[in-house]
């Protein structure tokens, strides 16, 4: 009797794990938010609010030490990048930067694309994060002017082929 | 000039229905517990000034004007004037902390919700730091009053 259940169990193997990445795909599960602005982002209640509301947003946490907002992401929903943008902009202020973690390892597919779907998105990365590292959103409007600059001079290639894609490029937390 | 006139009423109800101020009104309720678990209420402090001060532990400038209050507090106290500040730590630890590295020496009282609650509402608070100045009838003053206005509201009134 064992052994026809392990057989059966070896047997479907390469199917169990072919649908596990075929329909595991990445996703996010905290963020860091900086916002800059004429006043102090952290302080102020509108920029709280339109991020809150946001459906795949379960917390947002102000952090003084960072002058950052901690985002806690909703698993049931797909983070989407314009959205947080137009939210804080909304607000009176501008995405300073903005990190993203992965919930759980990349399937050896998205490493080797070096690209994954995420909702209405697609994000293209340069590198897998190792540990101890995030994702920063590579883009203008989500980096601030000065950064995106430096960003273009030493990814300009990257940046350039990535098109309609969500430039991710690992940082050290 | 009839004309003139209805144009100057607009104008003129257009501001004060945007504005919406609280001076003159009654201070709202405020019930809340101190670090000691202990429940404090606004309305223990009719008969006295009170300076309402709204802040939080991860707000950069709330925690440079609990420097500013920490040097006039003596003077105030002085003068009949007490400091209530509400946190809207949603963090107890954090909001401990604060007061601890802050040496705030006044009465604290926290609000746990952030800014989802209906005190933030009522008081009507869009940002931190704001602070709200009662007089001893419990009728609001003064929003974000400087230290010298402060002073001339506790000393001649």
């Amino acid at each position: 009797m064992r052994n026809i259940l392990r057989s059966m169990i070896i047997g479907f193997m390469p199917v169990i794990i072919l649908f596990c990445t075929l329909t595991a795909s990445a996703q996010f599960s905290h963020g860091r938010l900086q916002a800059t602005g004429l006043t102090c982002a952290l302080c102020s209640k509108s920029i709280h609010q339109a991020l809150t509301k946001l459906p795949f947003i379960d917390s947002v946490q102000p952090e003084l030490k960072t002058s950052s907002f901690e985002l806690r992401f909703n698993a049931q929903q797909p983070v989407s990048i314009p959205a947080i943008r137009a939210a804080v902009e909304d607000a009176g202020f501008f995405i300073g930067g903005l990190t993203l973690n992965l919930s759980h390892p990349l399937s050896d597919q998205e490493r080797r694309s070096k690209q994954f779907s995420f909702g209405p998105d697609v994000f293209q990365f340069l590198d897998e994060p190792k540990a101890g590292e995030s994702l920063q959103v590579i883009g203008k409007g989500i980096l601030s002017g000065k950064d995106f600059k430096r960003m273009l001079t030493r990814y300009a290639k990257e940046i350039k082929s990535s098109g309609s894609h969500i430039l991710l490029i690992p940082v050290k937390n | 000039m009839f004309i003139r006139v209805i144009i100057l009423f607009l104008c003129l109800s257009a501001t004060t229905l945007s504005a919406q101020s609280l001076i003159g009104k009654k201070a709202f309720p405020i019930q809340l517990k101190d670090p000691a678990g202990k429940l404090v209420s606004l309305d223990s402090f009719i008969g006295k000034w009170v300076l309402v001060d709204f802040w939080a532990s991860w707000c950069g400038p709330c925690r440079l004007s609990n420097r500013t209050v920490r040097n006039f507090y003596p003077a105030w106290k002085e003068k009949g004037l007490e400091v209530l500040g509400v946190s809207l730590d949603e963090d107890q630890s954090s909001w401990i902390r604060a007061i601890k590295k802050d040496r705030i020496r006044w009465p604290q009282v926290n609000s746990p919700a952030q800014w989802d609650s209906q005190l933030v509402l009522q008081w009507q608070i869009e940002r931190i730091p704001t602070t709200y100045l009662i007089d001893p009838k419990g009728i609001i003053r003064a929003m974000d009053p400087n230290p010298g206005s402060i002073l001339s509201f506790i000393s001649t009134n």
